[in-house]
């Protein structure tokens, strides 16, 4: 399975916020990656997409060598649970593959094994995912954002002030949210007083 | 499976029309239910603990069954999930894998071969467990390794109290079985993966914000980079036996509560 160097560091911070003792999520990536090749001959690859709501993830593992160009078939799983709620993370996991009805079986199979009707488990309709580009998987810029509310809130700012003075930043400077949270970051601590504060 | 055909029809394939006896009655309800029993979201423990009754159904003689899955590295192996249809297989599995490391289960998937016995007390294949097993009355044994295309993920093990009970006729039976078997331990464990890597996203991505937070706070105050407010957070959460979450959302919600307290007019 290949992933970018990026994408690993990323996969190992999500592991450190776990809390358990050898949880690897790059692992679980892997050995989910090898079973499905154990199980379709033609697996050529999947993307995860994750989406909580407010600052989706998504990134592609592909096989060793294997080329997007060679993906015909496509099979979604959704990996959530109605029942925990709309506020619960929704994860998808997409496999492609480059035979095409590779994954017919399979997707029978996890119907019956998931209670699900068959129609939950799309096939061939996630091709697409595998145009858009794949550089950056989001997370960095979710943590950045998150990191420079923490220094506002450390200012006095309350959460939605911190908000809106990170959009007020992005706005003022033609710069993405990411960005105007890189800039908070990189400068010293006693920039970012709250204004109402300071007037008082 | 995998790119194979349906359930029904994988079975009547394996059956052909000449199996009109019993056993091939027993068979075929068997393997239906292999197509069935899934419905209804089962655990992995669960569908191997019902695979080990169907095949204990399926394998004429038959007194008891487990499932094994074995992750299978050259001429290592570890259990990764096991189950038993009776508890005298529960007993029987510990002493395979825990106490002597050595039986047919683990023939069977390191040599990728049905093997079988008739006399387990007597047995050279298997000089420790052998005659453990056939203290407790066990004699016969049939193991049938679980295989994909490339790869054996685990075995069917059946056992009988009496000798001799596994003919070259259930062998055959076992090996029917354990075909459809497989394609259905095996989906049954890529779901469980899938679902153990969405459950460690769902709650990393639920966690990290307001652990990114927490260490924006740090670095805010002490100039610490991320990687070193990131250590400092779990140290303290270390040493204080607290969750890295719940310390995250202790140290936001009282800095959240001074920025409320501080904008509150008094």
């Amino acid at each position: 399975m290949e992933i970018t160097a990026a994408l690993a560091a990323d996969l190992a911070s999500l592991s450190e916020t776990l809390d358990e003792r050898d949880a690897d999520i790059h692992e679980g990536l892997r050995r989910l990656a090898a079973d499905v090749a154990s199980a379709v001959r033609s697996y050529l690859g999947l993307t995860v997409v994750a989406d909580n709501g407010t600052s989706p993830v998504r990134f592609l593992a592909m096989e060793d060598s294997a080329d997007a160009a060679d993906v015909v078939s496509s099979l979604a799983l959704p990996l959530w649970d109605e029942s925990a709620g709309a506020a619960r993370t929704r994860v998808v996991v997409v496999l492609y593959a480059g035979r095409s009805g590779a994954f017919v079986d399979l997707a029978a199979d996890l119907c019956w094994l998931t209670g699900r009707p068959l129609a939950d488990f799309a096939l061939d309709e996630h091709l697409d995912l595998l145009a858009e580009p794949d550089t950056d998987c989001g997370m960095q810029a979710a943590s950045a954002v998150n990191q420079a509310i923490g220094v506002l809130l450390g200012h006095g700012y309350t959460p939605e002030q911190a908000d809106l003075e990170i959009d007020a930043r992005a706005a003022a400077a033609g710069h993405s949210r990411s960005d105007a949270a890189d800039i908070i970051l990189g400068d010293p601590p006693s920039e970012h007083a709250n204004p109402t504060l300071r007037a008082r | 499976m995998t790119e194979a055909p349906p359930e029904g029809s994988r079975s009547q394939d394996l059956l052909g029309s000449e199996h009109d006896d019993a056993d091939a009655v027993d068979l075929q309800g068997s393997i239906a239910g292999l197509a069935n029993l899934v419905t209804g979201s089962l655990g992995l423990d669960e569908l191997l603990r019902r695979v080990a009754t169907f095949a204990t159904s399926a394998i004429p003689g038959a007194d008891g069954a487990g499932v094994t899955l074995l992750k299978v590295d050259g001429s290592d192996h570890r259990v990764v999930a096991l189950a038993a249809s009776h508890p005298f297989v529960t007993e029987i599995d510990e002493i395979q894998y825990i106490t002597v490391k050595e039986g047919p289960c683990i023939t069977a998937a390191l040599e990728r071969r049905t093997v079988r016995s008739g006399s387990l007390g007597g047995e050279r294949m298997w000089p420790r467990f052998g005659p453990r097993v056939g203290r407790l009355g066990v004699h016969s044994a049939l193991s049938l390794p679980l295989l994909l295309p490339e790869q054996v993920i685990g075995a069917i093990n059946v056992y009988a109290h009496r000798r001799n009970v596994f003919d070259e006729h259930a062998a055959h039976l076992g090996e029917l079985f354990a075909v459809p078997a497989a394609v259905a331990v095996h989906n049954a464990h890529v779901l469980t993966q899938a679902r153990a890597l969405a459950a460690q996203l769902q709650q990393a991505l639920s966690t990290r914000p307001v652990i990114d937070q927490a260490i924006g706070l740090l670095r805010g105050r002490t100039g610490a980079s991320a990687e070193e407010a990131f250590e400092r957070l779990r140290e303290i959460s270390q040493s204080e036996h607290t969750k890295l979450a719940e310390l995250a959302q202790r140290i936001v919600e009282d800095a959240v509560r001074r920025a409320r307290a501080r904008r509150s007019p008094s």
